[in-house]
């Protein structure tokens, strides 16, 4: 019993990886902290949902639409709103976020209603066994796309054009711009590519989870210690986080019941934070 | 000279201020009007329950209008009610309960959804000395001050899983254990408290007995203890959401049980939507199904009140539905009873109730809670039917394995 | 240039200060139960301004302290039988330790870092409260009834939100003319060269977030009191956090009045809005919010001081200074 709950743990801790990998791109490259990323992954459901109710678009295609359209929308975003206040102190690009948040959950609200919806595919709670141990396919799916986004980050930023402009504008924006980069452009770019992994974490969420238009804020919680566990300024991070926090989560409601779990991840959080600011794979100073 | 005219100019945007929040609410008040007012979730956590009271509402005030309205004495009021979005906020709620009685005027409460925000809005009632009827709320904490101006028309908690343990004891052959897991809230605690003595009567061991969060998604690690136990039913006092994933998670582990339960989900149309197929052969308790046939105030019947319903909204009515119907029945009997739209003789005539409606008969215990019990609900071929005590169909089971299903 | 600045602060603050004491002998129950909950969040979000305008540290886990004091208020007077006058002082010191407890370590992290550690603990405050039994957890506990007539209650409670931002603007005010003031906001501007000049930062952060704590703890009581019942998810809601930050924002981080006019501004916006418009009032909520920070982030006090004029070029100025 104990390994199918260490094996739910990982499997669970894939999802996590998922909804933070956007959320750890944008906070290393441009220091926001996005609290719109829960209603980011909100949107990237309901784009799978509304495909799939609407026209039958299979989840697992409409996740590249899903991401497509996210990254849209991130883009958008970043360089007709965030932008021009990214040289403002951090409450206000936090605070901007916050608007942003709770303006795309009440449009959700608005125009959806607050029912309760799931992409529903047969196969969506299909498993296979692997001698006691039950592991469902579209929790290894998520994870395996988790992995794959992350591996997508890390060549994007460390092998193209782009990606240095990427990281050269983290490292320093003054100097960037000097030696001709499009630094508007550049935050745009990776804003855009933060949302879109928000939005095929929401497609992978709509086949395992009923959503709603408030369901981001947890999310973002979550997102938030999955971050700060990885460490920031590397793509591995967020899996490190939450692989971390997807077993300590299992093991912990294992031993003190199922209404600790919060408690644990947050003081798991706590404890990172003092011990090991950089988090476990972040940069020592 | 510059000082005074910003004195001034402060003063005006004051002023404006003033005459903005003051003067919001000072609506035409037509005569021979009842006005209930209703703080409901609009918006936030709750609104998806809470828009089922509010369409229900507006239909029995609709209904109870085109009727004839109510009666006092010999001439007839018709009934209106304003609604306030709570925003699923306790604060926000019992501040505009305040604004309800205070600047609106209304005669009467409905309550919230939901037993954390109908606590503290009854205490807003019960300063004011204004009823409130509430179907949203059923924690025994709502009931536990002896409030006098509070009543509910959800069942007390801890009989809510009586019928379907006497109906699992009934089966053959006679399942031995079960398992129970409830929310945090104090409705899914005494729930549980109330299944497990009830079971153990029963001959039934109860082998799991844990609670979750209320917003919890994650019932993996619950569900493997489950498989490893392998008791014969599994039995949830939680909320929707909850039990989609519970369903869904189920699956996904291939944890096989012999038949699930749980208080809420089944029972809406949500749910079902939701989990398609997975929804098969899943138990649920209410306090009302649509397929029950009551004479009611408002509506003829139940058969009626399903029929018009289905018809404007296009989705089967549950529980709440019917609970929030039973509401403004409550108060039309009540304060045709009293021939009085004062609130204490109202309040007198609501504890005396003794009435029909189309959600069963509803008789209040002195600490305000409604006198009532619970049915057994399926889901077969898509629909939910009541199957015990008495029902339209047959229970089903054990469920079948869920690799053995078509 | 100065002068002008200083008379209109003046202005404003005597007209609040008449508007204040004057409100509740001319309106009804609502609007002084309206305003008694905008004075509390004048007074979590001047609270906040101590630590986060100040001080420089974005706590983002500020509601513990109001968590803390309701929960302890309602532990102690439905638990243990003490009378309001002992559990409200009481709460503000609960939460006051505990800023110490969680700062000691806590304020070692700096900006993001630091608001997340905060905000975390309070999240896992949140759960530990929904696991206690001592505090009914998710249940929700009640308090009391208080034994006055309506009207007189709704002054008492009126009176003490007033009472209480009165005092977190007067020992702010006073702190910012004395050591600790100066040593704050040299923190704030560079910690490093504060900490070489001889300035105990540690000491110094510290006062400063168990200050926050306390007032926000009092707030706290107060709030538990009226509403007579209170849950975990309620009073530990990260929302409400956000909700202060706003407001100091909206009207000016490191001013003395500007959380205040913040929160008065932000409460009737939404009330109005909320008034007109049955579900969408938060989508425009949130509209309001993405406009003002993008076209005044310095905040209301910024305009009424009048140090620049206000016109389309004054937003368009602010966009010009922070975008890239």
């Amino acid at each position: 019993m104990i390994l199918q709950i260490i094996v739910n743990g990982i499997l669970k801790g894939g999802l996590y990886a998922l909804m933070a990998l956007g959320m750890s791109l944008i906070w290393g490259v441009m220091d926001i902290i996005n609290i719109a990323h829960g209603a980011f992954i909100m949107l990237g459901a309901y784009c799978s949902y509304w495909l799939f109710t609407l026209w039958g678009v299979d989840p697992f295609i409409s996740l590249f639409l899903s991401i497509f359209f996210m990254f849209l929308v991130g883009y958008a975003i970043q360089k007709y709103l965030i932008n021009l206040v990214i040289r403002a102190t951090i409450f206000i690009t936090l605070i901007l976020a916050f608007g942003i948040e709770i303006f795309l959950n009440n449009l959700a609200l608005v125009m959806w209603t607050a029912d309760v919806r799931k992409v529903q595919v047969p196969y969506g709670a299909a498993n296979f066994n692997i001698g006691t141990v039950t592991i469902p396919y579209v929790r290894l799916s998520a994870f395996i796309i988790a992995l794959v986004i992350a591996g997508i980050f890390y060549i994007v930023l460390n092998k193209t054009r782009t990606g240095r402009s990427i990281r050269a504008t983290a490292q320093d924006l003054d100097a960037a711009r000097l030696v001709g980069v499009d630094v508007a452009k550049t935050y745009a770019l990776t804003f855009g590519m933060g949302v879109g992994a928000a939005g095929a974490a929401g497609t992978l969420w709509a086949i395992l989870f009923p959503i709603n238009p408030m369901m981001g804020g947890i999310l973002t919680l979550k997102s938030f210690v999955v971050v700060i566990i990885g460490g920031l300024g590397t793509m591995f991070g967020p899996i490190i986080g939450g692989l971390t926090l997807g077993v300590a989560e299992a093991l912990g409601s294992n031993w003190f019941g199922a209404t600790y779990e919060n408690l644990i991840s947050f003081t798991i959080l706590v404890l990172v934070l003092i011990f090991l600011p950089r988090g476990i794979l972040g940069k020592r100073e | 000279m510059k000082a005074w005219s910003k004195w001034s100019k402060g003063l005006l945007v004051l002023g404006i201020v003033f005459g903005l929040l003051v003067g919001m609410n000072t609506g035409a008040y037509a005569k021979n009007v009842i006005k209930f007012g209703c703080a409901m979730s609009f918006t936030g956590k709750k609104s998806r329950t809470g828009k089922l009271y509010i369409d229900s509402l507006k239909l029995a005030m609709d209904a109870i209008n085109k009727s004839g309205g109510i009666k006092v004495g010999n001439k007839s009021y018709n009934v209106e009610i304003k609604f306030y979005d709570d925003k699923s906020n306790p604060s926000e709620s019992a501040k505009l309960i305040e604004k309800l009685i205070v600047e609106d005027k209304v005669n009467f409460l409905l309550g919230p959804y939901s037993s954390g925000i109908t606590i503290p809005d009854s205490i807003v009632a019960q300063r004011y000395k204004i009823p409130m009827v509430e179907g949203g709320g059923a924690s025994g904490k709502i009931f536990a001050r002896h409030n006098p101006y509070i009543f509910g028309t959800l069942p007390a908690a801890g009989q809510y899983f009586r019928t379907t343990l006497q109906m699992l004891a009934g089966f053959t052959p006679k399942p031995k254990s079960i398992a129970l897991i409830y929310g945090d809230d104090k409705f899914d605690i005494s729930v549980a408290k109330g299944a497990k003595k009830i079971a153990e009567k029963l001959g039934l061991k109860v082998v799991l007995f844990e609670k979750i969060s209320e917003g919890s998604a994650d019932f993996n690690t619950i569900l493997t203890k489950v498989k490893s136990l392998a008791p014969d039913a599994l039995l949830m006092a939680g909320h929707t959401e909850g039990g989609i994933n519970l369903v869904q998670q189920a699956k996904e582990l291939n944890v096989n049980v012999k038949m699930i339960s749980m208080t809420v989900g089944p029972s809406e149309a949500d749910f079902r939507k939701s989990l398609g197929k997975d929804a098969e052969y899943i138990f649920g308790v209410a306090s009302w199904s649509p397929q029950m046939n009551f004479k009611g105030i408002i509506f003829k019947n139940t058969k009626e009140f399903v029929k018009i319903f289905k018809a404007k909204y296009n989705y089967d009515p549950d529980y709440h539905n019917a609970s929030a119907v039973a509401e403004l029945a409550v108060y039309k009997s009540a304060i045709e009873r009293a021939g009085s739209l004062d609130p204490k003789k109202v309040r007198d005539a609501i504890a005396k109730t003794k009435i029909e409606t189309i959600y069963g008969p509803v008789e209040f215990n002195p600490n305000g809670q409604i006198k009532g019990s619970s049915v057994v609900l399926q889901i077969q071929g898509g629909q939910v039917y009541q199957v015990y005590p008495k029902g339209t169909k047959k229970p089903i089971y054990p469920m079948p394995k869920w690799k053995e299903r078509k | 240039m100065a002068q002008r600045g200083d008379t209109s602060k003046k202005v404003i603050l005597g007209i609040l200060i008449i508007a204040g004491i004057a409100i509740p002998f001319f309106t009804g129950n609502f609007i002084i139960r309206f305003f008694t909950n905008a004075l509390m969040f004048a007074i979590l979000a001047s609270a906040w301004n101590i630590i986060g305008g100040y001080t420089g540290y974005a706590s983002f886990g500020n509601v513990v302290f109001l968590g803390i004091g309701a929960y302890v208020s309602a532990v102690l007077m439905e638990k243990g039988g003490v009378p309001f006058w002992i559990a409200f002082p009481a709460s503000g010191l609960g939460s006051a330790v505990f800023a110490v407890l969680i700062g000691l370590p806590v304020l070692r992290l700096k900006g993001h870092y630091f608001a997340i550690a905060t905000l975390g603990v309070a999240e896992a405050m949140k759960a530990l409260v929904d696991n206690l039994d001592i505090t009914e957890g998710n249940s929700g506990i009640y308090l009391p009834v208080m034994n006055l007539s309506v009207k007189a209650q709704y002054i008492f409670f009126y009176f003490m939100m007033l009472g209480v931002l009165a005092l977190t603007l007067i020992v702010t005010y006073v702190m910012l003319k004395k050591k600790l003031g100066y040593g704050l906001i040299a923190i704030r501007e560079d910690e490093e060269a504060a900490g070489s000049l001889g300035v105990n930062t540690t000491l110094f952060k510290v006062t400063s977030f168990a200050l926050s704590g306390f007032f926000s703890g009092l707030a706290g009581s107060l709030y538990a009191y009226q509403q007579g019942f209170i849950k975990p998810e309620s009073v530990f809601d990260v929302g409400v956090t956000v909700k202060m930050i706003v407001m100091a924002v909206f009207g000016g981080i490191g001013s003395l009045l500007g959380p205040l006019l913040g929160a008065l501004s932000i409460e009737i916006i939404s009330e109005v809005l909320t008034n007109y418009f049955l579900v969408a009032h938060t989508l425009f909520f949130g509209a309001i919010v993405i406009l003002a920070i993008v076209f005044t982030p310095k905040g209301i006090m910024d305009i009424v001081s009048g140090r620049k004029k206000f016109g389309l070029n004054y937003l368009l100025q602010n966009i010009r200074d922070h975008r890239v």
